[in-house]
């Protein structure tokens, strides 16, 4: 009964352990646009090299440089670079395009 | 919306970016420079001759001014509608969730980078699920009506950091015709760029102005505006309108693009405040800068020291000013009106579901 017991704690704890880590990251790429940008410059000066990560598996390069006059920002100053995703990170699955939504292109950019 | 200008000024003459006190010597501009000042001999700073038509009220000047680094030099003098010479904005909001991309303008992407994405009526209607947030209700839900700011008094009351309390849950937009009749913004901008001591970079309170005349602004307060559930909409080029800077845009989305050395590089699409030219993010095979200095700069022999535009969601245009820029009248550093800050409250705080708001 005892050991009964235990072992469905400890299954529990196997199945709600992933489970809390892919929210956990899920809620990380959920924030507003800017907010990894200016958390990655959080404790840096202006200049230093920063990097972050952002929705699928894009990879961000750059500066930080103040956006205001207090907050720094990561400048991106590479184009952006693809990550391995990782096959534990589910939240990739985090998309726009899930959503409905379509993207303005810029037919004009290249003239 | 440009919302990190939100002090009034007494007139509705802005001075955008870069106006002085002291600029007695004037002459018209013929497309001229000044190279006495110049520490790289390639880049010739702005050519006014690329300015589309209707980009300016009054015919550029050269003038006398002196940069915030105490250099005496020349400026040009460049006075503008504060609207885009070639074209009316808009659209902006969709008026139902049924309203398509034909209909209606962009928004920036959550992701922070790439294309903006298309503000259709579906977008409004699955804002909850999009930024995973059940407060976003900017639709009546029984008649399908998006609530936007339709009136002059609704978008300056909502175009600004502090967003007032009955114009949350708003899709912004709003009208050229809201702004004084005689509204402007006058740009000094060196005649010849000067290279900055790395120790007086200046940060981008405006990246410039367009090639059509409308300025290119500084990053817009996205916490503050979606802390405050509303879009500050874009029309499909990027741009929106608010009552001190009139059109502006803090995107790059190829309205405003000249093919100058026809080279295959990235098109022009304006200026810098300190006179150095901004391109496109992409080249004509598609392609990214690979390495560029910290504000988005680069040097080749054939254009100089310019910037490369950020992508269209990225929410800044160029990352920092490379050269010496004007001090405005009465403002601190350089680039245009006082920057905003956050609304009253702090961030976090989901506002109340206004009972009173109506769809428009």
């Amino acid at each position: 009964m005892h050991e009964n017991r235990w072992r469905q704690s400890l299954w529990s704890a196997a199945l709600l352990l992933p489970l809390l880590l892919i929210t956990q990251k899920a809620a990380a790429h959920a924030g507003p646009l800017n907010k990894a940008a200016m958390a990655v410059c959080k404790d840096k000066q202006r200049s230093q090299a920063c990097q972050y990560e952002g929705h699928h598996n894009d990879l961000y390069i750059g500066t930080c440089q103040y956006m205001s006059d207090e907050d720094l920002i990561c400048v991106r100053n590479k184009p952006i670079q693809q990550i391995e995703p990782d096959p534990s990170d589910t939240s990739s699955s985090h998309d726009n395009t899930d959503q409905g939504t379509s993207s303005k292109h810029n037919e004009g950019e290249n003239n | 919306m440009g919302l990190s200008k939100f002090h009034l000024l007494p007139t509705m003459t802005l001075f955008a970016a870069l106006f002085v006190g002291g600029c007695n010597k004037t002459s018209e501009v013929v497309a001229q420079q000044d190279n006495t000042t110049a520490k790289d001999p390639v880049t010739k700073g702005i050519d006014i001759s690329l300015f589309k038509e209707g980009a300016f009220i009054k015919a550029p000047e050269i003038v006398d001014c002196e940069t915030t680094a105490g250099t005496k030099t020349t400026c040009y003098k460049l006075v503008t509608a504060g609207r885009p010479g070639t074209r009316a904005p808009g659209p902006f909001c969709p008026r139902t969730i049924n309203d398509t991309s034909e209909d209606t303008g962009a928004w920036f992407s959550k992701e922070g980078s790439g294309d903006l994405v298309d503000l259709t009526g579906d977008f409004i209607a699955n804002l909850s699920t999009y930024y995973d947030d059940p407060n976003w209700q900017l639709y009546d839900t029984d008649t399908g009506k998006v609530r936007y700011t339709a009136t002059q008094e609704a978008c300056f009351g909502a175009a600004r950091p502090d967003v007032e309390e009955q114009y949350k849950q708003n899709c912004i937009e709003c009208e050229m015709s809201y702004l004084e009749e005689d509204f402007s913004l006058t740009y000094l901008i060196p005649t010849t760029p000067i290279p900055a001591d790395s120790d007086r970079i200046e940060r981008v309170r405006t990246a410039g102005i367009a090639l059509d005349g409308a300025e290119l602004a500084g990053p817009a307060p996205v916490d503050e505006i979606l802390g405050s559930y509303t879009i500050a909409a874009f029309d499909d080029c990027g741009g929106h309108i608010n009552a001190h800077q009139g059109y502006h845009y803090h995107s790059v989305n190829g309205c405003t693009n000249i093919d100058v050395n026809h080279d295959g590089y990235a098109p022009l699409i304006g200026y810098a405040p300190d006179g150095y030219a901004i391109y496109a993010m992409r080249d004509a095979q598609g392609k990214e800068a690979e390495s560029l200095d910290e504000c988005r700069g680069t040097t080749d022999p054939i254009r100089g020291y310019h910037y490369r535009a950020a992508s269209p969601s990225e929410n800044m245009i160029i990352g920092c000013l490379h050269g010496e820029t004007v001090r405005p009248v009465g403002m601190e550093g350089a680039g245009g009106p006082p920057p905003g800050g956050p609304p009253p409250g702090g961030e976090g705080h989901p506002p109340p579901r206004p009972d009173d708001a109506h769809a428009h």
